[in-house]
């Protein structure tokens, strides 16, 4: 029986005719190795052990209400496309004066954030590929919301 | 040696997967629709249906492949591998997911970690995906 990270999980395989296959997280292997069988890594850590958070793989998320979030509201505008960021790498919102005003939303504050929980058609509009640079700079990993701007899902 | 064609239809995706504090659970009443193929691997699996998956024995293990054998994923199975030794019985591999890992790892130092704790630092490639 073996605990693998991998994908291959095929009657047969990871070294034996006979052999079976779990698949499981990097950590979980290295759980299971240290106990001889299958463990819950999160055991293993203490519970104020900044490094749970990582072996369970959990992602703090921040919230970003509203829907039609575009591009020029997720990047500087002053930017042209292309060009670098400022060193801060810093994302911000600003709100636009318009007939709905919208107040400006800093994404700081919240740290070791990675997942950006938005709305309905997140990322519309142009310059999806700055966006796209910008969110990675904060350290956004992952994007959950309920739909996305064409240009923004094509350039994902 | 004859190909099981059937191998296809179970655990190909994380719907049929249960989490460590589960058990496993009966064909018949699994979260996906199990065809009928699939009930020969459970036999082949050997586990009963309510077993509970964690406290399963293993013989092997393996970190790595180029799906989970990246810097992140070798640096936090460090960590794990800093609370104990590779258990008794069981054999322990850290493959790295490529050679630009295997250099940064071993950088790092990560590959001390894993020779000091049992684990077996082998050569970034196939390895057991393809054994």
């Amino acid at each position: 029986m073996s605990a693998s990270s991998s994908n291959r999980n095929f009657i047969g395989r990871q070294g034996s005719p006979t052999g079976r296959t779990l698949l499981m997280s990097p950590a979980m292997v290295a759980a299971a190795a240290i106990t001889g069988a299958v463990a819950d890594v999160r055991e293993i850590f203490d519970e104020h052990d900044s490094r749970l958070q990582e072996a369970a793989d959990l992602r703090r998320g921040i919230p970003l209400p509203g829907n039609d979030i575009d591009t020029d509201r997720i990047i500087p505008a002053a930017l042209p496309e292309g060009s670098d960021l400022p060193d801060h790498g810093r994302a911000r919102l600003r709100g636009r004066e318009e007939a709905e005003p919208r107040a400006s939303v800093q994404l700081s504050g919240v740290q070791g954030a990675s997942v950006l929980v938005v709305g309905q058609n997140f990322g519309c509009g142009s310059r999806a590929s700055t966006r796209r640079k910008a969110l990675m700079r904060w350290g956004i990993a992952a994007i959950v919301g309920g739909s996305y701007g064409e240009i923004s899902s094509a350039t994902a | 040696m004859q190909r099981d064609r059937a191998h296809g239809d179970v655990g190909i995706n994380p719907g049929m997967s249960v989490g460590v504090s589960q058990r496993i659970p009966a064909v018949e009443s699994a979260a996906e629709p199990i065809g009928p193929r699939s009930a020969r691997r459970s036999p082949h699996m050997s586990f009963q249906a309510g077993q509970p998956i964690k406290g399963a024995k293993i013989d092997v293990a393996f970190v790595g492949s180029c799906t989970n054998g990246r810097l992140s994923d070798l640096r936090i199975a460090a960590e794990v591998a800093k609370k104990g030794k590779v258990a008794k019985g069981v054999r322990a591999l850290i493959v790295p997911g490529s050679q630009q890992v295997e250099k940064a790892a071993e950088a790092e130092g990560l590959h001390e970690i894993f020779k000091a704790a049992g684990f077996e630092w082998r050569k970034a490639g196939c390895s057991m995906c393809l054994a």
